[in-house]
């Protein structure tokens, strides 16, 4: 009994292309256009190239500079809710302690007045 | 089955435990509809509208300064969750019926409301009262309440939390208003920044 | 290999160069087993590298790049067969002289084999090289011939099945015997 899958194996062991094959590979890569690069290779490029290293570094600072702003105005925001609340605590606190006191006036005042006879 | 039974004793005893630390309990809810009182806006001289929740206050407390008055007004704050405060002077008598009060103080006949004084005048239409939602079984205060009011003032106060009453009342005199001195009926001598109600 | 590739995408053609030496023998052997035809394997072979340079760009690693290129040497066998007119029977003392040293194992039948093999439906066809060629799993082999991993066994079967009867009629030796199921 032939093994046919073994036979197989054997039958389509790997094989090496006639000599020379990879430089016929490249002689037509002379002719081919340059490969597109990935959006990683792209951005490391534009770093690598003198003149754009300039303008790449001005963006991060640009960009830099607007998250900077955006902090400002959050904390600057967040401020003013913050003092406006406290404003706000402490007319009601005001409010709230100048009645509780009139309360206990008038309590005082009716209990010095004269029992009606 | 014992075993069951002691589970559920244990269970029972533990929610009873949470409930009452730090939760009012249960029915108890010291937070007042004071909105109905919106449409008075309107027709107010001056109005005084504070709502401020749990996070609110926490955040004005941040900005509250460690010194003075407003330190004094951080402690008070310290563990309250809300204050709401709907104040309306008017520039004559009659804009408010008495309806608009009854409406507030109805709330305050629910379970957990007590009336620590309460004082009306007949002669001057004048309406001080003061309330408070204490825990039952352990006596903690849960809110307050404030109704003031003449015939051209109307003043509601509602403060969620452990509000500490002594030194709320004492916190007038440190706010530039000139503290009443209740035994004597004199004024201070401390600058005034407001006058009190008219007579 | 990955510093190649990397390289490669900058447009060093010495380093495409180690790519092509690495990966060429896999390549052909694939086109050649599934054309039966050394031109046409080698013709085929060369566009699928030039393709690689072309999407060097999106390949991510060597073990995609692998894959890659068998998905794509498929693709391109099955377009070359298509343009080629029907492999024609060929007797067994006109086969050509293998290009690589014949093991102890017979040579007429080896050759018989893949003709056989050239000869199955394109959709078995890869699937009997990629099994018995590069030795792959089911699974490798799903992922490179983009089809599901039970379509793959049950190709694979039929053409074994195709396989056993047409060279055991060919060879008028004896059979092979079906495995047990």
């Amino acid at each position: 009994m032939k093994d046919l899958e073994n036979d197989l194996r054997k039958a389509l062991e790997r094989r090496e292309p006639p000599a020379g094959f990879a430089e016929r590979v490249l002689a037509q890569l002379e002719l081919a256009p340059t490969p597109k690069p990935g959006w990683r290779e792209a951005l490391i490029s534009l770093v690598r190239v003198p003149s754009l290293r300039w303008a790449t570094a001005g963006v991060v600072a640009c960009l830099l500079l607007t998250l900077g702003a955006l902090h400002y105005r959050r904390v600057q925001l967040e401020r003013a809710a913050g003092e406006a609340a406290k404003a706000q605590v402490m007319q009601a606190l005001r409010i709230a302690s100048k009645k509780l006191n009139v309360t206990w006036r008038k309590v005082q005042e009716a209990d010095r007045r004269p029992p009606r006879t | 089955m014992k075993n069951l039974i002691k589970a559920g004793t244990l269970i029972g005893a533990l929610l009873v435990l949470v409930m009452s630390t730090s939760q009012p309990a249960f029915g108890q809810n010291p937070r007042l509809k004071i909105n109905n009182l919106e449409k008075l806006s309107s027709k107010a001289a001056e109005v005084v509208d504070v709502t401020l929740d749990e996070s609110m206050l926490k955040l004005a407390s941040k900005f509250l300064a460690a010194e003075r008055d407003e330190a004094e007004a951080r402690e008070l704050i310290k563990d309250l969750k809300g204050v709401y405060v709907k104040s309306f002077e008017f520039d004559k008598e009659g804009e408010y019926s008495q309806e608009d009060v009854e409406a507030i103080r109805s709330q305050l006949t629910a379970p957990g409301w007590t009336k620590v004084v309460g004082v009306r005048s007949k002669h001057d239409g004048d309406v001080a009262e003061v309330y408070l939602m204490t825990e039952s079984n352990t006596r903690n205060i849960l809110g307050l309440a404030i109704i003031a009011a003449d015939p051209e003032t109307l003043t509601v106060v509602n403060i969620i939390g452990p509000i500490d009453v002594d030194k709320l009342s004492a916190l007038e005199g440190k706010m530039g208003i000139p503290r009443l001195d209740l035994e004597k009926g004199k004024a201070s001598k401390k600058p005034a920044a407001s006058h009190d109600e008219k007579k | 290999m990955e510093k190649a590739l990397a390289r490669s995408t900058t447009g060093d053609h010495a380093a495409f160069g180690d790519i092509v030496r690495e990966y060429q023998s896999m390549v052909f052997s694939m086109a050649y087993y599934f054309l039966h035809n050394r031109s046409l394997a080698e013709e085929t072979a060369q566009e699928v590298f030039l393709r690689l340079y072309q999407n060097l760009g999106r390949i991510k690693s060597p073990a995609h790049l692998m894959l890659w290129l068998r998905q794509v040497t498929n693709r391109r066998c099955i377009d070359q067969a298509r343009r080629m007119p029907p492999l024609p029977p060929v007797a067994l003392d006109e086969a050509p002289e293998p290009a690589t040293k014949p093991g102890p194992s017979d040579p007429l039948l080896s050759e018989r084999l893949r003709r056989l093999v050239a000869s199955l439906p394109e959709d078995s066809r890869m699937v009997v090289v990629l099994r018995y060629e590069e030795e792959l799993d089911l699974a490798e082999i799903a992922e490179a011939l983009e089809i599901p991993i039970n379509t793959v066994k049950s190709r694979l079967q039929r053409a074994l099945a195709v396989l056993r009867d047409k060279a055991t009629a060919a060879l008028e030796m004896s059979t092979y015997e079906r495995p047990r199921e």
